[in-house]
């Protein structure tokens, strides 16, 4: 150690937080996004490459008789390097540029970065003489296609950029990337939640049923390929026949039936039953497991010999009718490359893969006796998280193998033909660019056209930009891709082992509630290391091989396992597990590394794959925390360079995954580390309680005084509330956005809210509010607001909403393109123009910044051509038209000003513009208000602050919520935050409003008497009307309100005549059509037992639906009419004179035609 | 004496009761006998070929009136030591680890202070609860921390 023990003080509460901040000052919000995407393009990228074999190429000549074929000639392929570049972005005229992701956002572009990648062609010439030549020709650097770059990844522009540069940029220093640009929306890649491979799970199945337990297993070599299967189930006794008692049969790989386990055992090569119980109970010393393998025995005993077991595998394969030679290579093959592949693919793995179906035996039957309790399967250790470096690693090796067997094709077919063939030529660029960016803009992740099965949809999704916490909240996400509809409520709940990875209150509502989860703040996903050193390490501490062991000497020796599979037994776990976990606190070995010694099941399981939650936590080293005094200071000190990072390679703190957590003992406080504790002994210790909380739900002060689903509401909440989305709003141009006119900081806040800069970018206002009833305006959760605050801007906001357009390619029916033009549309040549103002369009077509708008004005002015040569242009008056009209108006519900118009070109070099409307949106009645406890409610009324309750010192609240929003929901937080935020108005400090600290509303109460106010928050008040004083007094104090995007004026919505759709002629749907509002069947049965029937027929028929038709009286079916001339006929009767006229519905005609198509004839019989 | 029996393994076991089948030949016949057995160590026994390693099945030969030990696949055929066939154990498992003396060394185990090892007299143990069995309610396992030695609550 490099410290001396001078500086041994211990360390306190609020020296925690100081290594809080040095965590999050090296990692950020989003460094699982990162971390997991640099591993994807740093080594996943290759390694996939590698892994691609060479592709051989024989030509297929046309057989040519003048020819002598004098020489044979072989090609091959093999690709090598790739290499990356920093995101590059060529303009449709050629000219290449930097790319920088404002500009990839603002012009609808993709942040993406080429690839380049070595190729070898390698040509082997065999001559007549039988003379062998190899001439090998490098490509260097062939252009492979484009692949997206997150923000802030190692290879994003914007790495290692200081804040001053990435406002120079147009960027948020405040951003923290972790998403892709493509097409000029921002992707967030959310993780998967998926089992975890290679972990044998043993559950008992309820009876009644064929089987009694069952061991499940998930196998896989690498992630890359998709994992097999492996079920072992103990069958009920009875349910063989001839054998007495439970068998176990086994699934193997493409082998249909089951079989017994036995036969598997033999079939690998272990024939006698010696052999047979020795990899299943190891030594003969429990006979009562014996005895629970004698009826699988008993079972397999017509199967003698390997070759016998093979067959009877064989039998069972897909392939039938072929002989018995090609049947037992089929088995073994089966064996040998397709069942247990973690335990090895390679020839000679018999031993091991024995051994550990012996395991899997052994634990079944274990489970089955009751010896050992059955899985979780919602145990958070059993899960895996796919990040955006695996979920890409896989799309990645989809279409790279997809290019190079179009490679391969290309090149064929070249040489079939006798050409020679350029490698350059043959990589087609544009699969791997369209293929990932198609999968990172609609979110269906696999290949475009494969399976619909094997596709998920939702992966990618469009980055909520409404408020700055919903955005770090969506970098965060997980997803579990089990059915929503599933009503199995168990993987909903949340686990004990989620504590600490995932927040317990930040989940939806509704029918995704506990399958969509949020990070917890100092979780970490790991990214997966290497298992060499960890292999190498275990042979260099003597750890047995399994195939140099006895049997016998298992039992009393500790099995090892390294992802999963069982690679040796050793006979000192304790000082292994202790030299591995020093060499992980040193890092010698990866930090993420875990070790899981189970003593209870003599296993020591260590894992470095990749997506294991994991957590940093102190180490304990006998009852005293390894972290000292001195390594905060040197923390503290800023000239100093110890970070995070030094402490953990100094061992004072470590990562420890969901398993390992389990066998490790983890104490809540400093304080309960005291050596007298003789209950527990301590090997770790929680940095602090309050980092199970996720983001949202770290801006809730005093969550730990909440009911729990008030924190789970507001959670909701916050993520709709507005302030300010990011700094550089005014140079983004986002569909829509919201930034409030005075932010503030809470006056309560918690200390999470330091690393989530809600203090520099907030979204609400502390407001006065009192709680009390007054004139009967704030009932069933709605609020009264002071209409004099909001006269000096209490709650204003402004709204954002951009339009695009762009001038489209056009072809006409003669095949000539042409193009929509940016213009003023003038109504003597262009057709089809609307009635609505296109005055404030400029020369160019577009409204100049500044302008003011109101509904259905016309923004972008832009003509379409039309086909003026097309003969069936319907009549003369038409001929004056040149163009069509296809501007694009405001939506007729909303007005304000142009903020900004951006004229640019996009991908394909068109003119594309940008128009973004400001409107302010002042709060009035109806609009939606937050606290930060689940409270929302809307204003029900505004008084004038005379109008309102005052104090004796004259303070009026700015809201005042109703009393009865408090009692049911328990949000006491709300309570506590007013009051503690009255304090520190009067203090000017901040109030520390952080869960599970050692604050009391006790000790608020007496800061606040001190300063001569009632201890508990109240105030005498007097009425606003009458001057009279309250007879109660009144809960007055600042409480941080936020104002939601839901607001009345984008609600409100009547309508008396409009437009409707053409096929039904119905009213249409939905405000942004100025639908109608729907009569349904409840309103029609009120009617009707209203005894108003006529009222019904006479609004919805003859007012509005009737249709008249006429009918012949023979055969009931539509005549032909002509009212002009007065003839009717009906064709098919030959019937002229019986004609009746009726009228109907129109959705009743609409119908009978609709019948009458599929051949069914509805009569109407007059 | 009320015996519940199961072929092979069935689960329930009754606690004390274990069921012996013992091997008799009178006259002609072959004689079953059940008996009560409350020897704790009796278990379930189970033969293997010397030579091939399978299961041996027992078997009568007829004429020395003797029981004999046959291996199905080498036919080999040797005297039994004794007469006993077959063992069904009605007892619950051992309730008592397996887990060996490294359990003390778990740090996520309670301590306790004031145990009295039947062994050895030491006060302090650990203890952890015994896997639960139908509906008996739960017990504890206490190990004491210098021998090892385990006992049920």
């Amino acid at each position: 150690m490099e410290f001396d023990d001078e500086d041994d003080e211990e360390i306190n509460q609020e020296d925690c937080w100081a290594l809080i901040t040095a965590y999050f000052e090296e990692k950020g919000l989003v460094r699982q996004q990162l971390d997991s995407f640099d591993e994807f393009i740093m080594t996943q990228m290759q390694e996939i490459v590698d892994e691609a074999p060479q592709l051989e190429l024989v030509p297929n000549q046309q057989h040519n008789p003048t020819q002598q074929a004098n020489s044979e000639r072989v090609y091959a392929i093999s690709f090598g390097q790739i290499y990356l570049s920093k995101p590059t972005w060529v303009e449709p005229d050629g000219e290449t540029t930097a790319m920088f992701p404002n500009e990839a956002r603002l012009r609808n572009l993709t942040y993406a970065a080429p690839i380049y990648m070595d190729i070898t062609r390698i040509t082997k010439t065999t001559d007549a003489d039988g003379v062998e030549e190899t001439e090998e020709e490098s490509i260097p650097k062939v252009f492979l296609g484009q692949v997206p770059i997150m923000l802030r990844s190692t290879y994003c522009m914007l790495a290692d950029s200081s804040d001053k540069e990435l406002s120079d940029l147009g960027e948020c220093p405040y951003d923290q990337g972790g998403y892709f640009v493509i097409n000029g929306s921002e992707k967030v890649l959310i993780a998967q939640e998926k089992m975890t491979n290679n972990a044998v799970y043993v559950f008992a199945k309820k009876q009644p049923s064929k089987y009694s337990h069952v061991a499940e297993l998930r196998s896989s070599l690498d992630n890359s390929r998709p994992a097999s299967s492996m079920f072992m189930r103990l069958l009920n006794a009875g349910q063989v026949k001839h054998v007495n008692g439970q068998t176990m049969h086994c699934t193997v790989p493409y082998i249909r039936s089951e079989v017994p386990v036995v036969v598997i055992f033999r079939a690998l090569g272990f024939v006698s039953d010696r052999d047979i119980l020795e990899h299943i109970v190891c030594d003969f010393s429990d006979p009562q497991l014996m005895e629970k393998v004698r009826p699988s025995l008993e079972e397999a005993r017509d199967i003698q010999t390997k070759s016998v077991a093979l067959d009877y595998i064989g039998k069972r394969g897909p392939t039938q009718g072929v002989t018995q030679a090609k049947r037992i290579e089929y088995a073994k093959q089966c064996l040998q490359k397709e069942m247990l592949p973690h335990v090895g693919i390679k020839e000679f793995c018999e031993t091991k893969k024995a051994y550990f179906l012996g395991y899997m035996v052994h634990k079944l039957l274990m489970s089955a006796m009751g010896g050992r309790r059955p899985d979780d399967r919602d145990h958070y250790a059993q899960k895996r998280l796919d990040l955006a470096g695996p979920l890409l690693g896989q799309l990645f090796r989809q279409l790279f193998r997809k290019l190079s067997k179009d490679v391969q094709k290309f090149a064929q077919k070249k040489l079939d033909l006798g050409q020679d063939f350029s490698a350059i030529e043959a990589v087609k660029q544009k699969t791997i660019s369209s293929g990932l960016k198609y999968a990172l803009a609609t979110g269906n992740w696999g290949q475009q056209k494969s399976a619909p099965g094997s596709v998920r949809a939702g992966v990618s999704q469009v980055l909520n930009r409404l408020t700055f916490a919903s955005t770090l909240s969506h970098l965060r996400r997980l997803n579990t891709p089990i059915g929503r509809e599933g009503k199995l409520a168990k993987p909903r709940q949340l686990h004990n082992t989620h504590w600490g990875m995932v927040c317990p209150a930040e989940t939806p509502e509704g029918q995704a509630v506990g399958l969509v989860k949020n990070l917890a703040l100092m979780a970490y996903i790991s990214v997966g290391s290497a298992q060499e050193p960890v292999l190498e390490f275990l042979e260099e501490w003597s750890v047995e091989n399994l195939e140099e062991i006895q049997p016998s000497a298992i039992p009393a020796s500790t099995k090892i396992f390294v992802n999963g599979a069982w690679v040796g037994i050793h006979h000192d776990p304790d000082d292994l597990v202790k030299t591995l976990r020093s060499l992980r606190r040193s890092e010698d070995i990866s930090a993420e590394v875990s070790v899981v010694r189970d003593i209870q099941a003599k296993e020591l399981r260590i894992y470095c794959d990749p997506g294991r939650c994991c957590r940093p936590i102190f180490i304990v080293e006998d009852q005293k925390l390894k972290i000292r005094k001195s390594h905060i200071r040197k923390l503290n000190d800023q000239e100093d360079e110890f970070s995070w990072s030094h402490c953990l390679a100094n061992g004072l703190v470590e990562y420890i995954d969901t398993e390992e957590e389990e066998t490790v003992m983890i104490a809540m406080n400093l304080s309960d580390l005291r050596p007298d504790n003789y209950m527990y002994r301590y090997t770790h210790c929680e940095i602090h309680p309050s980092m199970i909380l996720g983001i949202c739900a770290s801006i809730i002060p005093f969550p730990d005084h909440n009911q729990s689903p008030r924190n789970t509401y507001q959670s909701a909440m916050g993520k709709q509330a507005m302030g300010v989305y990011i700094t550089n709003y005014q140079l983004r141009m986002d569909t829509l956005a919201h930034v409030l006119y005075y932010p503030q900081k809470p006056l309560g806040i918690t200390r999470s809210m330091k690393y989530l800069h809600f203090r520099e970018l907030p979204s609400g206002i502390n407001a006065t509010v009192a709680i009390a009833c007054y004139s009967g305006y704030n009932q069933e959760d709605s609020v009264l607001m002071n209409q004099s605050s909001i006269d000096r801007g209490f709650f204003r906001s402004v709204f954002y909403r951009s339009y695009r357009d762009e001038e489209r390619k056009m072809f006409s029916r003669t095949g000539v393109a042409q193009s929509e033009h940016f213009e003023r549309p003038n109504r003597e040549t262009v057709n089809g123009m609307r009635n609505c103002s296109y005055d404030k369009l400029d020369e160019d077509g577009l409204v100049p910044p500044g302008t003011r708008i109101s509904g259905d004005d016309i923004i972008i002015g832009k003509t379409a051509p039309i086909d003026t040569q097309a003969e069936d242009r319907l009549d003369a008056s038409q001929a004056r038209y040149q163009r069509r009209d296809s501007s694009t108006p405001l939506r007729s519900s909303e007005a304000g000003y142009v903020d900004q118009v951006l004229l640019t070109t996009n991908g394909e070099g068109r003119k594309f513009v940008k128009v973004r409307v400001r409107s302010v949106r002042i709060p009035q009645i109806g609009d939606k208000f937050a606290s930060r406890h689940g409270q929302k409610g809307t204003i029900g009324i505004t008084y004038r602050q005379e109008d309102m309750p005052f104090s004796c010192e004259g303070i009026s609240p700015d809201i005042v919520v109703n009393p009865h929003a408090i009692p049911s929901r328990m949000t006491i937080g709300h309570l506590v935050e007013c009051l503690l935020s009255k304090v520190s108005s009067l203090t000017g400090d901040e109030g520390d409003a952080t869960p599970f600290t050692s604050v009391t509303v006790d000790e608020i109460s007496r800061l606040l008497q001190n300063f001569g106010y009632q201890k508990r928050g109240f105030e005498v008040m007097y009425n606003g009307h009458t001057g009279r004083r309250m007879d109660a007094a009144i809960f007055l104090g600042p409480t941080y309100y936020q104002r939601l995007k839901h607001m009345v004026d984008d609600k409100i919505h009547s309508r008396a005549r409009g437009p409707v759709t053409l096929l039904t002629r119905q009213p249409m749907e939905g405000r942004a059509r100025d639908g109608g509002l729907r009569f349904g069947e409840m309103e029609r049965d009120c009617m009707i037992s209203h005894g108003v029937a006529a009222i019904l027929k006479e609004r919805l028929m003859d007012a509005s639906d009737a249709f008249r038709v006429h009918v012949c009286d023979l055969c009931g079916m539509i005549a032909i009419a002509n009212l002009n001339k007065g003839t009717f006929e009906c064709r098919g009767c030959r019937n002229k004179t019986k004609i009746s006229q009726i009228f109907i519905p129109y959705a009743c005609k609409l119908l009978f035609q609709e019948l009458m198509a599929m051949q069914i004839a509805p009569r109407m019989m007059t | 004496m009320a015996l519940r029996l199961r072929g092979g393994g069935g689960n329930d076991r009754i606690p004390g009761q274990e069921e012996v089948v013992e091997y008799a030949s009178v006259g002609r016949s072959r004689v079953r006998t059940i008996k009560f057995n409350d020897d704790p160590g009796r278990e379930p026994p189970f033969w293997v070929c010397d030579d091939c390693g399978n299961m041996l099945l027992p078997k009568e030969d007829v004429h020395s009136r003797k029981l004999k030990r046959l291996c199905r696949i080498c036919h080999a055929t040797t005297d039994a030591e004794n007469n006993l066939v077959y063992v069904n154990d009605l007892r619950p498992r051992s309730r008592t680890t397996d887990a060996g003396s490294d359990v003390t060394k778990d740090p996520t185990l309670p301590r306790a202070m004031n145990t009295l090892c039947a062994s050895c007299g030491f006060t302090e143990s650990v203890f952890f609860q015994a896997p639960m069995k139908g509906d008996e309610g739960m017990k504890l396992i206490f190990m004491c921390l210098r021998c090892s030695y385990n006992w049920l609550q």
